[in-house]
């Protein structure tokens, strides 16, 4: 079964083309990145994957739920943070988790497991208005793990973070990862980020995918020795309003 | 299926960020007393001046003691939704959650209904110690007049938040002034008589008229004139179907356009 299945999502604003005609099946347990410069249509993706927005045209379904129908059972088995999410001002960090674990129904218990996860116990009694950057990621982490979700969806998770912090946060999504089984799909600029988590790259450029395979499969095909190279390329091609439809290119590869 | 869990959740979020807020407390309380004191001083004057007045003189601090369940409830419910979206940015984790709108809608209305009734008993208690204005001199009916009016701040809230999912941030300011633009033709303080004929219209058109206009019947003695308390919670009825359909109106529009963006930090 597949945990993302979305095809042919199209969205508008104003006449500007957003994404246009994308699809993403995400097989259950599989990690894979989103990638793409900015305005490539990546944020608007996830948020139509998540029924936030409606899309102009196509259809999601998330764990086997079609949206929006589903939109609530599915929801109770994802989570979604993002590093331009807000928490509840002058409200500590054990209440937040307290709130999101009643909103998802789990356990008291969980929110120790997770506190223990992240190793959030002194920041418990701190207000989210005193916390770091770096610890409003790791907050809202635990949030998006506290329902043990199925379906875990990041938005530039490790954005203005230091390295340190963002080794800490890529090493708890892999210990979650391995205890949990969950699919994600995650979106950064952060390369390192993606070549030490992901076993696939879809990237986006003007709304379209544009590449799509193995983190070593999508550097051979751009003839770049990384991924950083091969953003680099990408956004170039973007920028001089070319693309490469590796259906195309490659056809029967990745995308049915 | 509603979650009285989900219902809660949002509750505790907005009791969790005012147990630590003084200015929190503040604003649910101070204000409510200034009120009060003006109003109260203001009635004091005239019964010592002994100035003769066609209806009875508690219906100075009767008006403000009623003006507030209105103006609380809208504004208790517009303020737990900026916090949520342009004050705190967190309306994003909450549409990503299995949180249905009807749920939210419930959770931020009993929080409002609940600081509302908060803020009530201090001024009902303060109109007694200090104005010997007992509430209870409206009889059962206080409890009728209440439900009405804070079934129509509710709607006033619902409205605001309609409007704040459609233009945003910008829209803040109607938290605040929704109702009290409304006053002038609720006749809190005058009978709805004295208005010009075309503002007597838009009087009767709403709840609050009607059951100020109760308000003023019990006060001179006379029988709890029903007619007007079946009025009220008829418009009620009918603003708050067209209040949750606007809103919902304004939640599509929300997600057909995108408008999410807006709460991004």
């Amino acid at each position: 079964m597949y945990a993302i299945e979305a095809r042919g999502l199209s969205k508008s604003f104003r006449g500007t083309v957003a994404v246009d005609g994308v699809d993403l099946l995400v097989d259950s347990g599989d990690v894979v990145a989103l990638l793409g410069p900015n305005g490539a249509g990546k944020t608007t993706t996830l948020m139509m994957l998540l029924g936030v927005t409606d899309p102009d045209e196509g259809s999601v379904a998330l764990l086997g739920h079609e949206l929006p129908a589903g939109r609530s059972a599915a929801l109770e088995r994802t989570n979604f943070t993002a590093s331009y999410i807000g928490l509840p001002y002058k409200v500590r960090v054990r209440e937040i988790l307290d709130v999101f674990a009643s909103l998802y129904r789990v356990d008291r218990s969980r929110i120790d497991e997770v506190v223990e996860l992240l190793e959030l116990g002194p920041l418990l009694r701190r207000f989210s208005s005193e916390l770091s950057s770096g610890q409003r990621t790791l907050v809202g982490l635990a949030k998006a793990l506290l329902n043990r979700p199925s379906l875990l969806v990041l938005d530039e998770p490790t954005s203005s973070l230091d390295p340190e912090v963002a080794e800490r946060v890529r090493a708890i999504l892999r210990s979650a990862h391995a205890q949990d089984a969950f699919t994600l799909l995650i979106t950064s600029h952060n390369m390192a980020d993606i070549e030490r988590l992901c076993r696939r790259v879809v990237f986006l450029a003007a709304g379209k995918v544009v590449a799509d395979g193995t983190p070593a499969e999508i550097t051979s095909r751009y003839g770049t020795a990384d991924l950083e190279g091969t953003f680099l390329s990408v956004a170039a091609e973007a920028r001089d309003g070319v693309h490469t439809d590796p259906r195309r290119e490659h056809p029967g590869a990745e995308i049915p | 299926m509603i979650s009285p869990v989900r219902v809660f959740a949002v509750f505790k979020r907005h009791y969790y960020a005012l147990s630590h807020s003084l200015p929190g407390y503040f604003d649910m309380l101070f204000w409510p007393v200034i009120d009060l004191f003006i109003w109260g001083t203001l009635t004091a004057f005239l019964l010592r001046s002994g100035v003769e007045l066609p209806i009875p003189i508690g219906f100075l601090l009767g008006g403000v003691l009623l003006w507030d369940f209105i103006f609380r409830s809208n504004l208790g419910i517009g303020t737990a939704f900026l916090d949520d979206t342009s004050w705190t940015h967190n309306i994003l984790n909450l549409l990503v959650s299995p949180l249905r709108p009807v749920e939210y809608l419930i959770g931020v209305t009993l929080w409002a209904m609940a600081k509302v009734l908060t803020g009530w008993v201090v001024m009902a208690t303060l109109a007694w110690l200090l104005f010997a204005f007992g509430v209870f001199d409206f009889g059962p009916a206080i409890v009728l007049f209440a439900l009405a009016l804070m079934l129509f701040g509710v709607v006033l809230g619902l409205f605001v938040m309609g409007v704040i999912l459609r233009f945003g941030p910008g829209a803040d300011i109607l938290a605040w002034g929704l109702a009290v633009l409304l006053m002038p033709m609720s006749a809190v303080f005058y009978p709805v008589s004295i208005l010009p004929g075309w503002a007597q219209v838009i009087a009767n058109s709403l709840p609050t008229a009607h059951v100020f206009e109760a308000m003023r019947a019990v006060l001179a003695g006379d029988a709890l004139p029903m007619d007007r308390l079946a009025a009220a919670f008829a418009l009620d009825a009918v603003y708050l179907a067209g209040a949750l359909a606007f809103c919902r109106s304004m939640f599509a529009t929300l997600r057909r356009r995108g408008y999410v963006t807006r709460y991004m930090t």
